[in-house]
């Protein structure tokens, strides 16, 4: 019986972790569908188990395309370039794509599990990659990801998933600016991007996000006299 | 000779001269503002640009040695490359190690056990963790313990350890790079290329006999040449008869315990010798039985007429 609750319990916890991440996921613009992150528990349990009841992570695994709002929000703004034959206009590539997420079984994360899921964002030619694990890897194995680039991967420690973070009552809104938002604060305040306030990137909003250095996010608190409060923060 | 030299000297500065109001005076023809402000603010500019680039190089150096390290740990996840260990995985291991921290040694013995191998990068043998399943973190006291396949393993992965430098490695001289040598058994083994298992786990037998000895636990601990044997030697002739005067009847009142002091003008008075012979037991050393002083031999020599009388 004891067992029978474990498994239970184990299976409820998986089943708040995939909400929040596929809510992630929606919060950053892939295309996902509000019915897809509200999944109701005995879905789930029929999705994952295995034979006998016990939640299985491999059949976690899910994928997610941008949707047209984000793949604008991540299109670099349009550069002039001198050619040969006058002035050349670029427009740039979107710097997103699709996003896999997996969760990993194993108790402890090592440099060889890392590059397995790595080799898989390369092969199958995936932008991002979202890595889950039980525990947090070593040291060591964190050193693969600045290597991976423009490969994005990110990594998330199941307990940190439990919850919605950005639900909660006292984190205010976070929105991205897109190029040419960015573009308009700064000529608008005449700034200079190193003079806004600064968000690092390993903060757990930005990482909720997945933001990257170089952006600018536009923070909207509730305030007593103003009624709403907008600042902008620099990712650094 | 000398001559030439000065002249040509002197041209030579005179042209550089030269070149140089010419390269003035175009510079001026073509910008003809070039203020001491801007030429301060120039100078300044470039001095700033020197600083950042040297701090940028200096970045760059951490990084890739960084990401050398970080390749010698994946390097050193697949070692050895043979089960017992060869001499050339030694020598690789040595080299690759050299330019770690003791944290980055910690990183690698960490990175094996959960790759499923001893922390020890020259052993083949699985960590305690798994041979011991959960019990491990009760039945092992250290808990760096679990890392290893065996204690042997955890001390020599410590002797590598102690080597290296805290320095890291982008901060070092090249002198500072520290000679890495392995353990002696391992040295050992690797030269003569047989298992280093099989050597570790049998204790060499000479040295448990020597101990032995040295302990006195067998019969061949004894050394006959240092052991007293005692031999009963019948007394012949006493040489001191021939010292002492024939009329000698009475003991005098000078003698101690019957015997007479030799120093002096007085006359001895010798003890009378008791009709039996006397017989003494005479203990021979056998070793240095030749070393014995002419001194040395008469107190002997005293003591034993002393025994035979009483």
């Amino acid at each position: 019986m004891s067992g029978n609750d474990e498994t239970s319990q184990e299976l409820t916890r998986l089943w708040r972790i995939t909400r929040t991440v596929k809510t992630m996921c929606l919060d950053r613009g892939y295309e996902l569908t509000e019915d897809e992150c509200a999944i109701p528990l005995s879905e789930f349990r029929d999705q994952v188990c295995d034979s006998e009841g016990a939640p299985q992570r491999t059949k976690m695994v899910f994928t997610a395309r941008p949707s047209a709002g984000m793949l604008k929000r991540y299109t670099p703004l349009p550069t002039t370039r001198r050619g040969t034959e006058g002035p050349v206009q670029t427009t740039g590539e979107p710097t997103i794509g699709t996003i896999h997420v997996e969760f990993n079984p194993s108790t402890s994360v090592g440099i060889k599990d890392l590059k397995v899921f790595a080799q898989l964002l390369q092969e199958k030619n995936y932008y991002t990659g979202i890595f889950i694990t039980q525990a947090s890897p070593t040291s060591s194995a964190l050193k693969i990801i600045p290597s991976l680039l423009p490969i994005q991967m990110e990594i998330f420690k199941e307990e940190d998933l439990l919850v919605n973070i950005s639900r909660h009552e006292l984190v205010p809104k976070h929105l991205l600016l897109s190029p040419e938002e960015k573009r308009g604060l700064l000529e608008r305040y005449r700034l200079k991007e190193t003079q806004l306030p600064r968000i690092r990137v390993d903060d757990p909003m930005a990482r909720y996000l997945g933001l990257r250095r170089g952006q600018v996010v536009k923070i909207i608190r509730k305030s007593e006299t103003a009624g709403r409060y907008a600042s902008y923060r620099w990712v650094i | 000779m000398s001559t030439y030299a000065i002249y040509g000297r002197s041209s030579n500065a005179a042209g550089a001269w030269l070149n140089e109001t010419a390269g003035g005076a175009r510079r001026q023809r073509s910008q003809p503002t070039l203020s001491d402000e801007q030429k301060a603010t120039a100078e300044t500019n470039r001095k700033h640009l020197n600083t950042a680039l040297w701090h940028a190089n200096k970045i760059q150096h951490r990084k890739d040695v960084e990401a050398r390290i970080f390749g010698n740990i994946e390097t050193l996840l697949e070692f050895p490359s043979a089960n017992p260990f060869t001499s050339v995985d030694v020598s690789r291991f040595t080299s690759l190690v050299r330019s770690f921290q003791p944290s980055d040694f910690d990183n690698l013995i960490e990175e094996r056990r959960i790759d499923g191998k001893c922390g020890y990068a020259l052993c083949s043998n699985a960590p305690r963790t798994e041979s011991l399943g959960t019990s491990a973190a009760w039945k092992l006291k250290a808990k760096a313990a679990s890392d290893y396949c065996s204690d042997d393993c955890t001390r020599k992965s410590l002797y590598v350890k102690t080597q290296l430098n805290e320095v890291p490695a982008w901060e070092r001289d090249p002198a500072q790079h520290p000679k890495v040598v392995v353990h002696l058994d391992d040295r050992a083994s690797a030269t003569r290329v047989q298992p280093a298992i099989a050597t570790r786990a049998v204790p060499p037998r000479a040295t448990q006999n020597d101990l032995a000895l040295e302990r006195g636990d067998t019969t061949s601990s004894m050394r006959p040449s240092q052991v007293m044997t005692s031999t009963v030697v019948e007394h012949t002739n006493t040489d001191r008869a021939t010292t002492r005067p024939p009329d000698a009847e009475v003991a005098s009142h000078t003698a101690i315990e019957g015997y007479e002091p030799t120093s002096g003008s007085v006359v001895m008075q010798p003890p009378k010798m008791s009709s039996v012979e006397a017989v003494s037991l005479e203990i021979s050393i056998a070793e240095p039985s030749t070393a014995m002083d002419d001194e040395e031999a008469d107190s002997w020599r005293d003591l034993f007429s002393n025994v035979s009388e009483r």
